[in-house]
């Protein structure tokens, strides 16, 4: 995971450090170390998965792995104002695993995909309490020849 | 200005569907970038807005939440409007990220479920098998 970081904020970085860390643990597929850093009832949002546990969180984790096992996060951007943390990058993976949609399991693609995503981690303490995970999946499924060229619908 | 004075200037330019003020809100080269498409400065953005307030009426742009840390904010948006052509209302959270020069947009950064916005307008993506 490679990161940079918005001017101004160094001086308050406990936030993004710890949800930082929970990317990399993610990364590097340590799934104890990822969960330990959530709370009992951390949500957790994305467009494909929407968890209110670690032990769903982690599922959705595994899924992902599965899928992507050489899957990575490159921030480049971080920030954060109170325990409200905010990243932006790009999520990278190969498709050499089934992947789990909701109609069903689609054969590996083969292909790689590069998809821009924003995020928005509430902490409380030590642990991170809610993501919110921002990406489009139509450009997901699309880089993985699963569907048309997304076209134009709204701003 | 701010970044709350800019992200309220482009939420009322969507809102209302005058643009005139949209480009003064951004620097020359600035990067608009959504699910969809990048554009560029003042005019690229005036016309990516106008293929929203042309496309949809009964718009409603609620700002969440605003963050901002140095030359960086972040605004979280809940889009309410209705496609004109079918009539089908539709409602998406966004994330946009910005990045601020001079006291004007340099980049802004939309992230939205475009897949989840275009099933609400009727429109199924094509499977390629």
């Amino acid at each position: 995971m490679t990161t940079r970081r918005a001017h101004g904020t160094l001086a308050l970085m406990n936030s993004s450090d710890l949800v930082l860390a929970m990317l990399r643990d993610s990364d590097a597929g340590d799934l104890d170390s990822f969960r330990a850093r959530l709370t009992p009832d951390c949500e957790w949002i994305n467009p494909m998965l929407t968890a209110s546990s670690p032990d769903e969180i982690v599922a959705g984790i595994e899924g992902y792995r599965a899928a992507f096992p050489d899957y990575r996060h490159d921030v480049t951007l971080v920030f954060h104002q109170g325990s409200t943390v905010v990243l932006e990058g790009h999520w990278t993976g190969t498709n050499t695993g089934p992947l789990v949609m909701p109609d069903g399991e689609l054969a590996p693609t083969g292909r790689s995909v590069r998809v821009p995503f924003a995020a928005v981690a509430g902490t409380r303490g030590d642990r991170i309490e809610s993501v919110r995970v921002y990406l489009d999946p139509l450009g997901f499924m699309s880089q993985l020849g699963l569907v048309g060229e997304p076209a134009g619908v709204a701003s | 200005m701010t970044a709350s004075e800019l992200v309220e200037g482009v939420r009322h330019a969507f809102i209302s569907g005058d643009l005139s003020a949209l480009p003064a809100l951004v620097t020359d080269d600035a990067e608009i970038r959504n699910p969809f498409t990048t554009v560029r400065g003042g005019r690229g953005f005036a016309e990516l807005a106008r293929g929203f307030t042309t496309g949809y009426t009964d718009r409603a742009i609620e700002v969440r939440r605003l963050l901002e840390a140095g030359d960086t904010a972040t605004a979280e948006l809940h889009v309410t409007a209705r496609h004109a052509p079918s009539g089908r209302p539709i409602a998406f959270d966004e994330l946009g990220v910005i990045r601020l020069e001079g006291g004007r947009i340099a980049s802004w950064h939309s992230y939205y479920d475009a897949a989840a916005l275009g099933r609400q307008i009727g429109e199924q993506p094509a499977f390629a098998g």
